[in-house]
């Protein structure tokens, strides 16, 4: 309503300048704003629908994508991570058992931590730490050299079938015989962190 | 009201008045006259009391033919009106559709009556470029109240003749051929008429309300007339031509009287001899106001306003009507567009969601991927115990290194024996080998046996006590025997 004295005041200079013409040149100016209007409209719903055209084009690439991958490997990860030792303190138990596994066994261990990568993935941090493992048969009386090799094997068996959250990656083995006293192993442990 | 008609044939009124002619009707400061031509000669009618307005002239008209008892169905109608006007228009060699531009313009602006205004032009002069114009218009309103008053009592127009027009045409015929730059006064039914005319064609007309003897205004009137064609045409006047004047010519001679200006006078006119000779002459067809009209909407080159306004409003109504379709369409459009955009909205939760799974599903790969990188299986553990069974007794490990690679497990195996002293049989290594190969660890690539060389003493700078001890040194040992394995489990 605000609009109509200006409406009218425009109305008024058109007939002014147009004289009789005016009607026309008000029929023009009708038909040109509403097929301007129009036409914008055509425009947008043109580019509305191709944009559509385009989302549903990607939405059935990342399908594709997705269903490949559960495809090729379906709940494997679920399986993997649930060996994984969970947390700070499941870590800590985790190198306690190795340990106390390998006191029993008669070894003495040391290790030594190395940089830890780390993975995000379900909303959690998986980290992988580098373990070098320095152990030596702990003699069993003067001539007990036996055995060791023996134990090792019982070592790194349990460790492999024992332990889902530690993998092996280099064993060497230096000794004589069956006396293979010593022993440095290469393992990577594997840490499920939740994020916060 | 009443009219008392007085018939003043000029021949026997019962006589024979011819139907093919067309009778005139002058309409002329409230006097009405018919004139009847016929073979046999013509009849002349005038009504008794004035008509001072269009309906009263229709009820004379319907007067006369009823005392007349004629079938009178057409006629040409000489009129005299206070809204009839004649102007002198200058115009330029152009196409006649700018000259009908030009004319109605200069009609608009000089025209003294609110309306449209009918008009009609010839040239002035022979020339048809560039020479003046004469124009006669009239309202537009008028002409029509005419022809449908008329027309009302079964009287159809065929001309509408102004009268100032008749009395130019016929002064001149009476003032004798005109060749000269001449000005005509007459008297008629108590108005002069003044007529200019340049090289025989009428170029001003003035009708004065002023009785033919009052002879100082009449030459007042002359000598006005005279010098406006002087000052503002351009027209120096070279013979005066005086019909029915009283005395006339003895208020223009004097001191004042132009040099050079001959005065002709004539007898008194009547209003009959005129009529004859309009009936007589072609005169109702040049300058026809009814017949302009029928010329206006065909020929004219711009469309009358009333036309334009039709026009504008026709197309004003056409173009709402398109306009509220486009908007009808438009809001289709626009009903589709939310629909649509509901639906985007749609999609670009599932494109996000698919975003996301692939993004987990990515990074779950990455964690499998190296998961998988690192998972072997337990062989090389076991080999080792295989090994202890399969090795002959005087032959001892001494060094194993497994180490994972990405088709498996890379071994390797140092051995010696476990007496040095003690001697190998030649086909020791190949026993072995032949062991593994029937196993189910037939693994191995490569093998290899040989004596590990003692270290000899060489010293860098010559003495005294390294000559002594080379003298001394024996022949090198070859050192113990020693076998390497290796291959890759998977």
């Amino acid at each position: 309503m605000s609009q109509l004295p200006f409406l009218a005041a425009a109305l008024n200079a058109m007939r002014a300048r147009m004289g009789v013409l005016w009607p026309l040149a008000l029929a023009l100016l009708v038909v040109m704003t509403s097929a301007g209007r129009w036409v914008e409209s055509v425009r947008t719903t043109e580019r509305i629908t191709r944009s559509l055209i385009e989302a549903e084009r990607e939405v059935g690439s990342l399908e594709r994508t997705i269903g490949g991958g559960e495809d090729r490997a379906p709940d494997r990860f679920e399986q993997t991570v649930a060996g994984f030792a969970a947390g700070e303190e499941g870590a800590k138990a985790l190198l306690n058992d190795l340990l106390k596994l390998g006191a029993n066994a008669g070894w003495i261990m040391t290790p030594v931590f190395g940089r830890e990568e780390s993975m995000t993935a379900d909303g959690m941090r998986i980290e992988r730490i580098p373990v070098e493992l320095e152990c030596v048969s702990r003699p069993r009386g003067a001539d007990d050299t036996d055995g060791a090799t023996e134990r090792w094997i019982g070592l790194s068996e349990a460790i492999l079938e024992g332990f889902p959250s530690i993998q092996i990656q280099r064993l060497v083995m230096s000794g004589e015989g069956r006396g293979l006293r010593k022993c440095h192993m290469s393992l990577l442990f594997w840490v499920r962190l939740w994020e916060p | 009201m009443t009219l008392k008609l007085r018939a003043t044939p000029s021949h026997d009124p019962s006589g024979d008045v011819s139907r093919d002619r067309i009778p005139v009707i002058c309409w002329l400061n409230g006097a009405v006259e018919v004139l009847i031509p016929g073979e046999g000669g013509r009849a002349h009618w005038k009504s008794a009391e004035p008509a001072n307005s269009p309906d009263s002239l229709a009820r004379a008209v319907r007067c006369i033919r009823v005392e007349l008892g004629l079938p009178m169905t057409k006629a040409i109608l000489v009129l005299s009106h206070g809204n009839l006007g004649l102007l002198q228009v200058e115009t330029p060699p152009a196409p006649e559709r700018t000259l009908q531009v030009l004319i109605a313009r200069e009609v608009e602006r000089q025209k003294n009556f609110s309306g449209e205004a009918t008009w009609v032009s010839r040239p002035r002069s022979e020339e048809q470029d560039g020479s003046p114009r004469t124009v006669h218009f009239c309202p537009t309103e008028l002409k029509g109240e005419l022809v449908s008053l008329l027309g009302a009592i079964g009287l159809s127009l065929c001309a509408i003749v102004p009268f100032s027009e008749v009395l130019v045409n016929v002064a001149s015929e009476i003032g004798g051929a005109v060749r000269a730059n001449q000005l005509v006064v007459a008297s008629l039914e108590g108005v002069v008429t003044l007529t200019l005319h340049d090289q025989g064609r009428p170029a001003l007309h003035r009708q004065i309300q002023v009785s033919s003897s009052d002879r100082e205004r009449v030459g007042q009137e002359i000598r006005r007339t005279l010098l406006f064609a002087s000052q503002h045409l351009g027209l120096d006047v070279n013979e005066l031509c005086l019909l029915g004047g009283g005395r006339w010519a003895e208020s223009v001679e004097g001191p004042r009287k132009p040099e050079g200006l001959v005065i002709r006078e004539g007898s008194s006119l009547g209003m009959k001899p005129w009529l004859e000779w309009i009936s007589r002459n072609g005169v109702a067809q040049e300058m026809n106001l009814l017949a302009a009209n029928r010329a206006e909407v065909g020929e004219r080159p711009v469309l009358s306003p009333r036309w334009i306004r039709i026009g504008g409003a026709s197309a004003l109504v056409v173009a709402l009507a398109l306009a509220i379709a486009l908007e009808r369409l438009g809001a289709v459009e626009r009903s589709t567009q939310k629909r649509l955009g509901q639906e985007q909205s749609v999609w670009a939760g599932h494109i996000e969601g698919a975003r996301k799974a692939a993004i987990r599903e990515e990074q779950r790969n990455v964690v499998r991927q190296k998961w998988a990188e690192n998972q072997r299986s337990t062989c090389p553990v076991r080999l080792i115990l295989v090994l202890g069974e399969i090795l002959p007794e005087p032959v001892v490990l001494t060094n194993v290194q497994i180490s994972g690679e990405s088709n498996g497990w890379r071994v390797r195996l140092t051995g010696t024996a476990r007496d040095r002293t003690a001697s190998i049989p030649g086909d020791t290594l190949s026993r072995v080998n032949l062991a593994l190969s029937e196993s189910p660890w037939g693994w191995i690539t490569r093998a290899g046996e040989g004596h590990a060389q003692a270290a000899q003493v060489r010293p860098q700078v010559e003495s005294n006590w390294s000559r002594r001890l080379q003298e001394r040194a024996t022949a090198p040992d070859p050192g113990p025997w020693r076998f390497q394995l290796e291959g890759v489990l998977p």
